[in-house]
């Protein structure tokens, strides 16, 4: 009796198991997103030093600190900060002109596909050359300048 | 029910191996579905495991004697209650229990992390179950506790059902053996998590501070239970063992050590490259060495390659372990190799004189240590095979060699706390250390002018006052500058002080702990026995103590007959109280044990064992011994599980920060998904 | 005015520096006099519960005499007699031991002797220690080496005050979120 349940709860395991790889929900595709982009390792190492430097600031009014040590290493500390900052917005200035590339490609790509349909149609096979060529894709009939 | 659990177990088997395949594939694509099933595979594999397990359960408590691990380590008469013990009184049954809780312990990580660390997640999974291939393969080939008993007679065989089982041994029927096995394995299986994540960051190169985070947690949680075995073996051998001790550098006590003090030496580093990004290799190592260490304690004291007084069955399967941990090194030690390049310090240091040398001096005492034990429990086998002699390395070796480390420790718990990080000058030491030290100066005169003259007592005394200053001081300090600032009374400051950093003042509540625990152990060279043979009327005479047999009675119950002293006691020639230490000798395994006798207090305990009945005269034998300070084992063992617990408690500051990156990943996912 | 005051406190904290040093050796001194004290105190009288505790018993319990929890042991009857003569014949701990490792061999002492190979026993966790103690000093000093040649890089760029407003802005942010 018992055997059969545990035979039951493993077909019914494997179903369970099997699941998401037939369901059709996300076509497949979806990608696992990143635990840790660049900008984000940077935010969180400044978060670090900010928890450090509260600490040290602790330190000095419980007088575990003496003012000398406090004074230089809230310096450095500061020091790492402002690099963290600064690599942060070089990334962020980076990206920016990334996007701004980007968007200039993506605004040509537009373009020309939407000139595309007129000027390379083969008017000899009728084939749609999906670029600019001079001769067809398909038949190999000399095409006329765009 | 033996099939089922045997079916229950193949199950398992093949889900886990799915959920490795499946977990690289999916980390390999970055597939969301894959990930999901592998994830889900690892849930199949806990109800797998759990069926087997409710099988094996179902197989004790029916007296299927049937079953071969059943009739072996069970009885008819065995109370319902050990009966769960039977589960980890064999090899088996151990085995498969071990299966389980790794089963439990993945499951639990494959549901915390479902929209978190998702690009560890599938080599997580690969790992933890590779980890479930191996224990469950192990439980089923090498010593499958669904067996059935048959009789071979004539070329062919019968099944066979004794009318009873051969009983628990009885040093497991001990209301402690209910839980301190049961800890001990959360412990030891647990290091399979932080090593997964490790591993799988290793294997994604996200070797930033995400694994370190998710380690962390996943470290502190086993090696609480870990500690907390140590402790209730300890508590366990003191009451039942007989010889009025409760450690005894025995192979399998130090099996479980080994791991504990890699683990601790990895949850100090860990804070290192959590504040200061350095120390990243070496974190690595040490969580791979904690689940090697944890593995390498299974074989020694599984195998039965050493001798032990825990006298597991000898058994075949060592060559597994070997092959496992085998894998486990090669793997590791390569895909270290190829990411070191990836494992790079953020920082530097400024001063010899800092929080982070303080770390390292205390990793280099830690794994000097567990080298140590390590090789003193090794070393048997080795001389063995270089010699050919058989040679024994026990407790005056271990105590020679670990006890002075144990003190540099000690001294480290106190001292390391009060650098601060990066850099501590002079003057910060000075007014950090003056006062501890004075009070540990003065405790220190005190005891040696009050008589304390065993070095090794006067030190964990004198070290134990000053780390107590030392943190007492912390929380003083704190507690006084979080008043200066908010106007809170002192139990305010200091409640909201350890609120709102539970890590730090969690592991200092755990430092104190381990002085309690050294203050336990400065007793252990005032400990005095004495020995008599004993009628009614009889006394023995003990320090202080005069022990009267009133009454000596024997008696019988279904599962053992026993002998029963009543000793009234009195001390300095007050009534003081009244003991009954018990001789039993159980009926089902024929074998004798103590059930000693202890009246605690905490200066002392009054511990007395009937160890039997003397053969020429008849008389019974009676020990007493008198063990100052051991309760404060005990004590600071408890302090240190509540210390870890609150270290658990994610603080105010931490919470927030989870949220935050929470819903940084869930607009990640977002972006993805568009 | 100003450097007055920092000569003082120059003077002041040398002498709270030669004070603090004077404290650390009064320290240490106490320390090696009270250990000298403990140990000149150790009684040598050897008694039958120490040796039992160096030697294991041989019927198979795997710990030392003193802890052999069978009352009815032989091999514990036997080994506590033998010490037991001995110390009756004046012999100390060390001879003791000989004699009983002429009578049932090395392997009842409860820690191998510390010559031929089993020296390495005993040496090796000595050297572990050292080796460990080189590596984390080398380990330090390659990290205080590095930390002088990035000092000067660390200063090289000056630091925008932009840059730092933006820090302490982000500070004080963190700062009321978890308050």
């Amino acid at each position: 009796m018992f055997l059969g349940l545990v035979f039951v709860i493993a077909a019914a395991l494997c179903v369970f198991v099997a699941y998401p790889l037939l369901s059709t929900q996300d076509d497949g595709k979806a990608v696992l997103p990143v635990d840790m982009t660049p900008a984000a390792d940077l935010k969180r190492r400044r978060m670090v030093v900010y928890d450090n430097m509260r600490d040290l600031e602790f330190e000095r009014q419980a007088k575990k600190i003496g003012e000398t040590d406090y004074q230089a290493l809230r310096e450095s500390y500061r020091a790492e900060a402002a690099r963290l900052m600064a690599a942060s917005q070089e990334l962020e200035r980076g990206s920016a002109e990334d996007r701004f590339i980007e968007n200039q490609v993506a605004a040509r790509r537009a373009r020309v596909k939407a000139a595309a349909p007129a000027n390379y149609a083969c008017k000899k096979c009728g084939f749609n050359n999906p670029v600019p060529v001079k001769y067809c894709g398909n038949c190999g009939s000399p095409l006329p300048k765009a | 029910m033996n099939q089922a659990g045997s079916v229950g177990l193949i199950a398992a088997m093949a889900f886990a191996i799915y959920a490795v395949v499946a977990g690289v594939a999916g980390g390999k694509l970055r597939s969301v579905r894959i990930t999901r099933s592998a994830g889900r595979a690892t849930l199949a594999f806990f109800v797998m495991v759990t069926l087997a397990v409710v099988s094996l359960e179902t197989l004790i408590f029916s007296n299927d004697f049937h079953n071969a691990y059943v009739a072996t380590h069970s009885n008819r008469a065995l109370p319902f209650y050990y009966k769960f013990a039977v589960m980890w009184g064999g090899q088996g049954g151990s085995l498969l229990f071990w299966t389980w809780l790794l089963s439990i312990y993945a499951a639990i990580a494959v549901l915390l992390n479902r929209r978190k660390n998702r690009q560890l997640m599938p080599y997580a999974i690969s790992f933890m179950m590779g980890v479930g291939v191996f224990f469950s393969v192990v439980t089923f080939f090498g010593a499958n506790p669904f067996k059935e008993l048959a009789l071979a007679a004539g070329g062919t065989t019968t099944p066979f059902t004794p009318p009873d089982g051969n009983g628990l041994n009885p040093a497991l029927q001990y209301p402690a053996m209910m839980i301190h096995p049961v800890m001990l394995y959360l412990g030891y299986v647990g290091m399979a998590i932080p090593f997964a994540f490790g591993m799988a960051a290793l294997v994604t190169k996200q070797l930033g501070d995400n694994w370190i985070r998710v380690t962390r947690r996943w470290t502190m949680v086993p090696w609480m239970f870990l500690g907390f075995g140590i402790l209730l073996g300890g508590h366990w051998a003191y009451d039942v063992l007989g010889w009025g001790g409760y450690w005894m550098w025995d192979p399998v006590e130090n099996a479980s050590l080994l791991p504990w003090l890699a683990g601790t030496a990895f949850l100090h580093s860990v804070m290192v490259q959590e504040r200061r990004g350095m120390l990243k290799v070496w974190n690595v190592v040490l969580v791979i060495l904690t689940f090697f260490l944890a593995i390498l304690g299974d074989f020694l004291t599984r195998s039965g390659i050493v001798q032990s007084v825990h006298a597991f069955a000898q058994s075949g399967i060592g060559d597994y372990f070997i092959v496992f941990l085998s894998i486990v090194v090669l793997f590791s030690a390569t895909l270290l190799f190829l990411r070191l390049d990836f494992l790079k310090s953020e920082n530097r240091l400024d001063s010899v004189v800092s929080r982070e040398s303080g770390f390292l001096f205390n990793n280099w005492i830690l794994l000097a240590l567990v080298f140590a034990v390590l090789w003193g429990t090794v070393f048997p086998i080795i001389s063995k095979a270089v010699e050919h002699k058989t040679i024994t390395v026990g407790p005056p070796f271990f105590n020679k060699v670990a006890v002075p480390m144990g003190l540099m420790l000690l001294f480290l718990t106190g001292a390391g706390p009060l650098l601060a990080w990066r850099k501590t000058s002079f003057d910060s030491l000075k007014r950090n250390f003056t006062v501890p030290l004075v009070i540990g100066g003065l405790v220190g005169g005190v005891l040696f002018l009050a008589g304390v003259r065993n070095l090794y007592s006067w030190m964990s005394l004198f070290l134990g006052s000053f780390v107590a200053a030392c943190v007492l001081g912390e929380f003083y300090k704190g507690a006084r500058t979080r008043q200066r600032g908010s106007g809170e009374n002192f139990l305010q400051a200091i409640y909201n002080l350890t609120a709102r950093n539970t890590r730090r003042y969690g592991g200092y509540i755990v430092h104190i702990g381990i002085v309690l625990i050294f203050v336990g152990f400065a007793g252990l060279p005032f400990k005095t026995h004495a020995k008599g043979l004993m009628q009614e009327g009889d006394v023995l005479r003990s320090g202080p103590y005069l022990l009267r047999c009133d009454w000596l009675t024997s008696g019988d119950t279904p599962d053992y007959t026993y002998r029963e002293a009543t000793l009234s006691v009195l001390k300095d020639g007050k009534a003081f109280t009244t003991l009954t230490p018990q001789r039993r000798f159980y009926k089902a395994s024929q074998q004798p044990i103590s059930h000693v006798a202890i009246h605690q207090s905490l200066a002392e305990d009054l511990y007395v064992v009937l160890a039997g009945r003397d053969q020429g005269t008849g008389k019974d034998v009676i020990e007493v011994f008198v063990n100052p300070l051991v309760d404060w084992v005990w004590i600071g063992g408890a302090i240190m599980v509540l210390g870890t617990l609150l270290a658990l408690i994610p603080s105010r500051a931490e919470r927030e920060m989870a949220q935050i990156r929470q819903v940084q990943w869930e607009m990640l996912e977002e972006k993805n998904a568009l | 005015m100003l450097s007055s005051r920092n000569v003082r406190r120059a003077v002041q904290s040398a002498s709270r520096k030669r004070s603090g040093w004077a404290l650390l050796a009064a320290f240490t001194g106490g320390l090696l006099i009270a250990t000298a004290c403990a140990r000149a105190a150790a009684q040598p009288k050897v008694t039958l519960e120490q040796v039992s505790s160096k030697v294991y018993c041989l019927c198979g319990c795997a710990t030392t005499v003193d802890r052999c929890s069978d009352l009815h042991c032989k091999a514990k009857a036997e080994i506590e007699g033998i010490i037991t003569q001995d110390i009756a014949k004046g012999m100390d701990e060390p001879a003791i031991l000989r004699d009983l490792v002429n009578r049932f061999g090395v392997r009842i002492l409860a820690a191998p002797p510390a010559k031929g190979f089993d020296l390495l026993a005993w040496v090796l966790p000595g050297v572990a220690l050292a080796l460990g103690l080189t590596l984390v000093v080398v380990v330090v000093r390659r990290w205080r080496r590095k930390v002088s040649s990035a000092a000067e890089s660390d200063r090289t760029p000056p630091v925008d005050d932009k840059i730092l407003a933006a820090v302490e802005d982000e500070m004080k942010k963190m700062d009321s979120l978890t308050r």
